[in-house]
């Protein structure tokens, strides 16, 4: 049992990090122009708003406020020393939970039933959704299950995680959780080792930039109302993207 | 890769080998065993050790002691009826190499009759114990009045009655009953010594003090004795209501603020208007 423990709790995270950052970085390199996760937006693109909107706001945040508590425990238990602040941080996490499920299952209903979708998945990306449906699945369990995340996750994890971070990796705690919080850090180790061989390296180059970046103003020099309204007739005026 | 590989391995080595050292007997009781038990001093929370090597035979003690739980559900009688003596309180696995089991066993041997190796908490009875502790230990328990060094406050893993409407952490143990269950020394001594891996790591670096796990301790043994007229109001099906329809409210806020994103072709007005043209113009005439 202590072996298998090592073995997931230790010697896993180790291997997913350096397989992550290595593999990220030679793909990077080799494959530059296949960093991404390939749109499939025009093939599809009416239940993609339901399928992906709600998915990354709740998964990008529930990512975020992981890492938050890792950094940050003493303030997160801070924080959680009032009851209702304590009810208001774990509400809002499983909202955004419920989200993040709910556009995983939009996107994979999407996926399973559009031919021209299917047409372009691989059995990578059937493993992607496969891991991350699963996590999410498992989270809002633990989040249910054994409250509250947020307090124990701060007290007892947060050291677990920095101790592998500092090479001092302490399991006596982790090996003791109950299976299903065992199995929620198994599978953030694997989604993190596969990150270099699926589409999901496109979480490192999220275009950003967009949000600052000058606007682009179009200005059309022909009369384009003309040639969209109604009544003229096109033999007349005729469009020009025609 | 190849040299990925070779760092990748000899770290995994040197991270594998760093925790491994050999303690004696005597440190890996203090450690690992005298939080509940004593030898040759009375019950605590699991049984008195005092002669526990002539009692049981060598194999039957490794089985036990390296996984308790695994040992009683393999369906031995005998551990079997310990497990259920000592109010089901599972025994944590101590993480114990079989030889470093066996000089434990050969310390407990030793010892004969009694033993000062102990962490065993001295206090005054709870009986002393005024309101004044009781309220205080209640802030202590749900966080309001933070440690003195720290650490997590009770809620986040336990509950008990009437807390609030969602109730307390349900990861560990619902300590309603602990003080009956555990007898006051050994209540006593878990939140003390804090035998139990994860609770242990809560704590690691946030010792209570003495005023602390007493307040603590005398508010347990208070929800122990009013328990009957406390009113149960955890409700924790309320969480997933309030997870629904938030869930609801934010699926909202996404089609109000994404209401004039593109929905059909940039051509369809285009198409449309050819349609209609001839739909008009064909098969009216």
């Amino acid at each position: 049992m202590e072996k298998i423990n090592i073995l997931l709790f230790i010697v896993l995270p180790y291997l997913s990090l350096l397989v992550f950052f290595f593999g990220s970085i030679y793909r990077y390199r080799k494959y530059k122009y296949e960093y991404s996760s390939l749109s499939s937006q025009f093939l599809e693109q009416k239940s993609l708003f339901w399928g992906s909107v709600p998915f990354h706001v709740g998964i990008v945040l529930i990512f975020l406020g992981h890492l938050f508590i890792v950094l940050f425990p003493k303030e997160v238990l801070a924080w959680n020393s009032n009851l209702i602040r304590l009810l208001t941080l774990e509400i809002g996490a499983l909202i955004l939970g419920l989200s993040s499920l709910f556009g995983l299952t939009v996107l994979l209903i999407r996926r399973l039933t559009n031919a021209r979708l299917r047409a372009v998945t691989s059995p990578m990306d059937y493993i992607v959704e496969f891991l991350i449906f699963a996590q999410i699945i498992l989270g809002i369990y633990i989040a249910y299950g054994y409250r509250w995340g947020s307090s124990w996750f701060a007290s007892v994890l947060s050291p677990y995680i920095i101790s592998l971070f500092t090479f001092r990796p302490d399991i006596q705690a982790v090996s003791q959780m109950p299976w299903v919080i065992q199995f929620h850090i198994i599978g953030a180790y694997l989604i993190v080792l596969i990150v270099p061989f699926s589409r999901l390296v496109h979480f490192l180059v999220p275009p950003i930039h967009y949000i600052w970046r000058p606007y682009q103003q179009v200005i059309w020099n022909w009369g384009r109302k003309k040639a969209k309204s109604k009544d003229e007739i096109w033999t007349v005026t005729r469009p020009f993207n025609n | 890769m190849k040299i990925h590989l070779k760092i990748l391995t000899v770290i995994v080595i040197i991270i594998t080998c760093s925790g491994v050292q050999a303690q004696t007997g005597q440190e890996l009781f203090t450690q690992k065993c005298s939080a509940c038990h004593t030898i040759g001093k009375g019950k605590l929370v699991g049984p008195d050790l005092s002669g526990v090597t002539k009692k049981r035979s060598e194999d039957w003690l490794l089985k036990f002691i390296s996984s308790s739980q695994n040992f009683v559900n393999s369906g031995d009688s005998e551990a079997k009826k310990i497990f259920e003596e000592f109010n089901k309180i599972v025994m944590p696995d101590p993480g114990l190499s079989d030889a470093e089991i066996k000089s434990l066993l050969a310390f407990i041997d030793s010892q004969g009759g009694s033993s000062t190796a102990s962490t065993q908490v001295t206090m005054r009875p709870l009986s002393e114990a005024t309101p004044q502790n009781v309220s205080r230990g209640e802030s202590l328990f749900s966080g309001e009045v933070a440690f003195a060094n720290g650490g997590g406050a009770c809620v986040s893993c336990h509950t008990v009655p009437n807390l609030s409407d969602l109730g307390g952490g349900t990861l560990s143990k619902d300590l309603t009953t602990a003080y009956s269950r555990l007898s006051e020394a050994g209540m006593v001594n878990i939140i003390q010594t804090q035998p139990f891996p994860v609770m242990k790591q809560a704590f690691v670096n946030h010792t209570l003090t003495g005023e602390e796990v007493f307040d603590l301790a005398a508010y347990l043994k208070s929800v122990d004795e009013n328990q009957k007229h406390l009113e149960n109001s955890n409700k924790p099906e309320k969480f997933i209501y309030s997870g629904l329809g938030g869930l609801v409210l934010l699926l909202g806020a996404f089609a109000g603020i994404w209401h004039y994103r593109r929905k059909r072709s940039v051509n369809h007005s285009i198409y449309k208007r050819q349609e209609d043209y001839l739909s008009n113009n064909i098969f009216k005439n």
